[in-house]
């Protein structure tokens, strides 16, 4: 068995060491509310805090991004990604990351990896490696990973940290870029016993009691469908401003505008891309001018429907990922679990 | 091909954009090559007073002698540019809109006030046709860098019509509005600065316009279950934007609605 035990007290060591190896980065309390940002100590990261504000989206989609600088006379193109330090040998490791954050980027790996191959986004992640930290209960009052199954992801991380017994933590590898971690730093580590592992399997039974579920998914998307016109949509868009807040904090909102940037000389420039969100009036125009959600109503609709309709269908994989996190961000205190249940219970 | 003519005239306001245009230190001689400034009164002398290719124009009118210049000074540009909130919006001074101005003028010039005849703010494009608004206060120095590359390329930027709540969020700062209880206008305010005032800590004051589409009702209607009264609020969206058509619908409602008192728009009279 690849596992091992490691002691809380550790745990910074751990942190500690693999800053020598790799680039890491983790929660800390930048700015006054948790952020991921590289660190060079493990004094600054914040270990028992609630999800950051920004999932791990923004280390492989950026919120802002070069893609390629041109030259307007000689039409030659340079991607951004040849001269950036992307390609530099060192890994980057991201340090306790929650499963509902391993799910959504799961998400983003089917749309980024599979259904079409983004450059930016893969040259990012692969360089990656997420050691997770799993959750017994639910963080706090605003999560709901139970109903959207995403407590429990089988991939998309390289370690899982799961704490079974006072201080104690069993630490699991699921890639070989887990395990080549494990091998680097043996003294951290101690070999787990029997005992240690039953703890972890009843550990894991007790995790499955804490959670329950908040709505239901199963048959939401025809349900939702059925609803197209309901009332609640009304009601809910005259609470809404249009702020867009929802979206950036989404683990799986992943849409972005792409804008030209022309330098002085007039003739080279630099296009990049950044987040954007369907709140925005004018994130359905095409050329022409047509709008196809002209309507605040419209859009209000069409990031539900896009997340409990659409992924799931296309992708195959949950669109929310219940992190509770346009919940907290809401300026308007719109909760999506109520939205949900209003638009689905009326008749 | 000649150089493009360019001139940077100010009517009332501080004269902040003018300044922010020379703030542009690191880029002021490329643009020069690219450019010829013929009348930037601020900056040089030997002005010269059209035609002109480009004419920006910063600040609001608030009497007729300046309506007459704008006016003929629009006869001689071939594209005009209002920049700044004063120009766009009206400004600070739009703010005089909303009271009676006789009290104002008394309270500045006493027995006087007869002798400095005025007439209500007006933005620039209330006097004449704009063809390119650049906004912030003062103007960003950067979009006006862009509205002349553009130009030279043959285009014209465009607004990003985003909240200020994109560029904060995508910053990462604390939301001072939820964590603090701060009245914030970054929901429905233009976006552009790089949520310059929410990165420090500070509130949003609205000094880019509000942005497409913008849903003030919901907005004053947070900040009021926050603690705001309806005339905090609203006093923060008339700061700079008295004048955005969009905004002084709401306001005149808002206010009337909940603050009878108040005897805001008394002199409404053109």
């Amino acid at each position: 068995m690849v596992s091992k035990l490691i002691s809380r007290k550790k745990i910074p060591e751990l942190v500690d060491a693999m800053i020598g190896d790799f680039i890491v980065v983790a929660t800390t309390n930048k700015n006054n509310v948790p952020t991921l940002t590289e660190i060079s100590s493990s004094d600054e990261v914040l270990f028992d805090t609630e999800l950051p504000m920004i999932s791990i989206k923004k280390l492989f989609h950026p919120a802002k991004q070069d893609l390629f600088k041109f030259n307007r006379t000689t039409g030659v193109i340079k991607s951004c990604l040849e001269e950036s330090d992307i390609g530099v040998e060192k890994k980057i490791v991201v340090f306790g990351v929650r499963p509902c954050d391993i799910t959504g980027n799961n998400v983003l790996d089917e749309i980024f990896k599979e259904y079409f191959r983004d450059e930016f986004y893969n040259t990012l992640r692969e360089r990656a490696l997420i050691i997770g930290i799993n959750c017994l209960q639910p963080c706090y009052e605003n999560c709901f990973c139970e109903s959207m199954n995403s407590n429990d992801p089988k991939s998309g991380y390289d370690l899982m940290l799961t704490e079974i017994a006072k201080d104690n933590f069993i630490i699991v590898p699921n890639t070989d870029g887990g395990k080549r971690i494990l091998r680097l730093y043996p003294d951290l580590f101690q070999e787990p016993t029997d005992e240690d592992f039953e703890k972890y399997v009843r550990t894991l039974e007790l995790k499955k009691n804490s959670f329950k579920k908040d709505i239901l998914v199963e048959g939401l998307p025809s349900e939702l469908e059925d609803k197209f016109e309901s009332r609640a949509w009304k009601k809910y868009t005259k609470e809404c401003l249009f702020c867009g807040s929802c979206t950036f904090v989404c683990p799986t909102c992943y849409c972005f505008n792409v804008k030209d940037k022309i330098s002085i000389d007039l003739k080279t420039g630099i296009r990049q891309r950044e987040w954007d969100s369907c709140y925005y009036p004018e994130f359905a125009s095409v050329a022409g001018g047509h709008d196809f959600r002209h309507e605040k109503e419209r859009r209000f609709r069409y990031r539900y429907l896009h997340k409990f309709i659409d992924i799931p269908r296309r992708y195959n994989v949950e669109g929310c990922v219940g992190c509770g996190r346009c919940i907290t961000y809401c300026p308007a205190d719109i909760d999506v679990r109520d939205v949900v249940e209003d638009v689905r219970g009326e008749m | 091909m000649s150089k493009p003519k360019i001139g940077i005239v100010g009517f009332t306001g501080c004269a902040g954009c003018q300044l922010s245009i020379l703030d542009l230190e690191d880029e002021l001689l490329d643009l020069l090559s690219l450019v010829d400034i013929i009348d930037f009164r601020m900056a040089m002398s030997g002005n010269k007073k059209g035609p002109y290719d480009i004419l920006f124009v910063e600040g609001s009118i608030v009497n007729t002698k300046q309506e007459e210049e704008l006016k003929e000074l629009r006869t001689k540009a071939k594209v005009l540019v209002a920049i700044g909130s004063c120009a766009c919006f009206g400004g600070v001074q739009a703010i005089r809109n909303y009271r009676n101005d006789r009290v104002i003028r008394e309270a500045q010039y006493g027995k006087d006030a007869d002798k400095f005849p005025v007439i209500k703010v007006k933005p620039i494009n209330k006097v004449v046709d704009v063809d390119h608004y650049i906004l912030e206060c003062p103007v960003n120095k950067y979009e006006f860098l862009d509205f002349v590359k553009y130009f030279l390329i043959g285009g014209k930027p465009k607004l990003p019509n985003l909240p200020v709540c994109h560029q904060c969020k995508a910053k990462e700062n604390r939301c001072i509005f939820l964590e603090d209880n701060i009245i914030c206008m970054g929901p429905i305010i233009q976006a552009g600065c790089d949520a310059l005032c929410p990165s420090y800590g500070l509130p949003c004051d609205g000094c880019r316009g509000s942005t497409l589409e913008a849903a003030y009702q919901q907005q004053v209607d947070l900040m009021v279950k926050k603690g705001a009264s309806v005339s905090d609020v609203t006093r923060f969206l008339l700061k700079y934007n008295g004048e955005d058509p969009q905004v002084k619908e709401f306001l005149f409602k808002a206010w009337m609605e909940h603050d009878k008192n108040l005897k805001y728009g008394e002199d409404d009279k053109e």
